[in-house]
């Protein structure tokens, strides 16, 4: 994460953030047995012919792997000691590179403007 | 629309202007001070493809919207108040009030909102049990349905609290409490639940979710005494707690449970129930009572401070009327009468013991094929269907602990803690034929701090004889085992499951752990942190674990109205452990 502020003016304040991560999860091959001799029946003459024993890629069907981004800029501006301005943007995203039940990538992009002032 | 937005941003703005000065100008009057802010705007959002991850907690809704803030504080010749409150969306919005009337009688509230969204399984992965040559999925002996496919699940979860403290004027030191708070989510989220034979026909609908939890919690708190004979303080309150789910359970169709060959209905004696339009995702209501007391004395002649406190908890299922009692001792005393030096001792002991319940199954009676006219344990006489649960969190725990700190040098301090606790399970081995766990942990740690430099580091030693494991968990003996080429003969699922020897537990009864941080202020424009945490863990049953987080922060002020921080995190974890997957076929 990296963050910024600035104050080029006395009125003015400036601030800039950008957060990323990666999150990544995996697991080491798991190595099933191989039963065809072992069923003590022909799968084929028992409606089993189709069946799939090929477990290779199991170990594959949990990994993760998250990118996200997060990143926002924002400005103050202080018109008097009693009224001021901010303005921002934020952008988000999140990223799954392997799609674990369904793909939840998304962005989200969001800009603000507030106005605020003091009864002192 | 975008005319509605603005007519309303101009309503409130004015409304809180108009509030504002009358405020500040009364305030004036009666010599008091206020100070309001209003702080009105808009926001403009917008997001592509799914908005449940990357707001997870954010109403993202499309378009231009207004959103309005107001802080209140001040004080008048009676009362110190702060009043907030924001709206941001129609889910995201809160109010917050602390108001204290002459320091007899003090308020503090608060209520936000906030949205959450869930995932939504299209259970599509299930599809990827059986294929063809081709790789479809062929039979269809295993299938899922998503009955409310595209349907975008959420809840809206607020909560409220209430502090109220009435200060006994004609008792200094002594105050009576009523706190409460009330959580609550609504909205809908998928509940999944399984058809025919165990994992073949999976179902995912909509739920709706309308759930409470709320908290009443009076009590008092007094405090007596002086300096000679010591400072008592002496503390009493009592909790309800209500949970309930108001949302209709979900109703799911059965289908009969016929052979996925021929059809017939030969696998009624292996099934509770067939053929019905049932309730499934059912959510219990509950209701917990506890009392708890605590007494606080400090003794400065030598400087000695001790701590009691009991509590009674009582715990309740409203669907199956179990309950569940604990009780719970604690006693600590500190003591620094030696200079530099901080000794501290702390026991506890408690006691948990919950409702058996006799788990009764509907024992079906076979319609047709080879088993037509018995139930399944007629057959197989070995299998006991009903039995009566006595629960494994029944316990009785006992933990002391000795710890001391000792200032070394006017910068260093020596840290030490050793700790032992007993947790004897009434209803659970842990190993044949015993049902105690023992801890033992030792800590010893080096306290740094001078003016532009602090920082720690500790290492803690776990060690745990019969960690809390699953004595058979996995494992057939012989390696791999097949049951049969037809159900009515050979090994059945309950003597496979049965023949499982081998002891899994994620529990650790090794544990070495290493703590680090530090804080440097190098410059007035330059300072440094640093983090790291290392933890290496296993068992004698294949089990081990290791992370590493280490992290570092950097705060540079290169000028006066410039400065940057950069920071950055890393978690890095391994699990080894044996795996015995049982495949089921049909």
């Amino acid at each position: 994460m990296v963050a910024a502020n600035h104050q080029p003016m006395a009125k003015l304040n400036l601030n800039l953030s950008l957060a990323y991560s990666v999150s990544n999860a995996e697991m080491d091959t798991i190595t099933f047995d191989n039963i065809s001799g072992q069923l003590g029946f022909d799968p084929a003459a028992s409606g089993m012919a189709l069946y799939d024993y090929d477990f290779a890629e199991v170990h594959k069907l949990s990994d993760l792997d998250i990118t996200q981004w997060d990143v926002s800029l924002g400005a103050d501006y202080q018109f008097t000691p009693r009224f001021s301005l901010h303005a921002g943007i934020n952008y988000i995203d999140y990223d799954e590179d392997e799609v674990f039940l369904a793909d939840e990538s998304g962005s989200a992009y969001i800009a603000m403007l507030n106005l605020t002032y003091w009864f002192k | 629309m975008k005319r509605n937005i603005i007519f309303t941003l101009i309503v409130v703005f004015s409304a809180l202007l108009c509030f504002g000065q009358v405020m500040a100008q009364e305030a004036e009057k009666t010599g008091g001070i206020v100070d309001v802010k209003i702080n009105p705007g808009f926001h403009w959002t917008d997001w592509d493809d799914y908005r449940g991850k990357v707001g997870e907690y954010e109403q993202l809704e499309r378009g231009i919207r207004p959103d309005v803030g107001i802080t209140i504080n001040g004080k008048t010749k009676y009362s110190y108040f702060e009043v907030q409150g924001f709206y941001y969306e129609d889910m995201d919005n809160s109010v917050y009030a602390d108001i204290d009337l002459l320091r007899i009688l003090s308020e503090e509230f608060s209520y936000f909102r906030m949205p959450h969204f869930f995932e939504h399984d299209p259970l599509t992965n299930l599809d990827a049990c059986f294929c063809n040559v081709a790789g479809e999925p062929t039979p269809a002996a295993t299938e899922s349905e998503d009955l409310n496919p595209g349907a975008e699940y959420f809840l809206r979860y607020s909560r409220m609290e209430s502090k109220t403290t009435f200060r006994l004027p004609f008792l200094p030191g002594s105050e009576v409490f009523f706190d409460y708070r009330k959580e609550q989510r609504s909205g809908h989220r998928q509940a999944t639940t399984l058809s025919k034979c165990s994992s073949c026909h999976v179902v995912g609908q909509s739920r709706t979710i309308d759930e409470y939890t709320e908290d009443f919690n009076p009590g008092f708190k007094s405090k007596f005494g002086n300096a000679e004979t010591g400072w008592f303080t002496l503390a009493y309150d009592y909790l309800k707690r209500r949970f309930g789910e108001r949302g209709d359970d979900p109703l799911n169709r059965y289908n009969p449970a016929v052979h996925p060959g021929t059809g017939l209905d030969v696998f009624t004696n292996r099934i509770q129930y067939q053929d019905a339009t049932l309730p499934f995702n059912v959510i219990p209501s509950s209701e917990k009572e506890t009392h708890t007391i605590k007494l606080h004395g400090q003794f400065p002649k030598i400087i000695t401070d001790v701590f009691t406190s009991y509590v009674n908890s009582s715990a309740k299922n409203m669907h199956t009327q179990a309950e569940s009692e604990l009780e719970s001792f604690v006693a600590r005393i500190t003591n620094s009468l030696i200079p530099g030096l901080i000794v501290s001792g702390r026991f506890k002991a408690m006691d948990i013991d919950n409702d058996d319940v006799l788990v009764q199954v509907n024992e079906r009676v076979g319609t047709a094929g080879p088993q037509a006219g018995q139930t399944y344990s007629q057959i197989y006489t070995e299998f006991v269907p009903e039995f009566l649960r006595k629960s494994a969190l029944n316990r009785t725990v006992y933990e002391a602990e000795l710890s001391a700190r000792y200032r070394l040098m006017r910068q260093l301090t020596l840290d030490g803690k050793l700790k032992w606790k007993s947790t004897d399970r009434e209803y659970y081995e842990v190993e044949p034929g015993d049902t105690q766990t023992d801890e033992y942990t030792g800590r010893i740690g080096l306290n740094y701090r001078q003016p532009k430099l602090y920082g720690y580091l500790y290492y803690q030693h776990d060690s745990i004889s019969d960690p809390f494991a699953n004595l058979r968990a996995a494992c057939s003996p012989s390696g791999t085992n097949v049951a049969g080429a037809t159900p009515f003969t050979g090994l059945q699922y309950f003597q496979f499951y049965n023949m499982r020897q081998q002891t899994l537990s994620n529990i650790p009864d090794n544990k070495d752990q290493i703590k680090a941080s530090f804080s440097w202020i190098a410059t007035p424009k330059v300072s440094l942190n640093g983090y790291y945490r290392y933890i290496n863990e296993s068992n004698d049953f294949d089990w081990d674990q290791e992370s590493h987080i280490p992290s570092v922060s950097l705060w540079v002020a290169p000028l006066s109205n410039l400065n940057f921080t950069l920071f950055y995190l890393f978690n890095y974890q391994e699990t080894d452990s044996i795996i015995c997957e049982p495949v089921f076929d049909g």
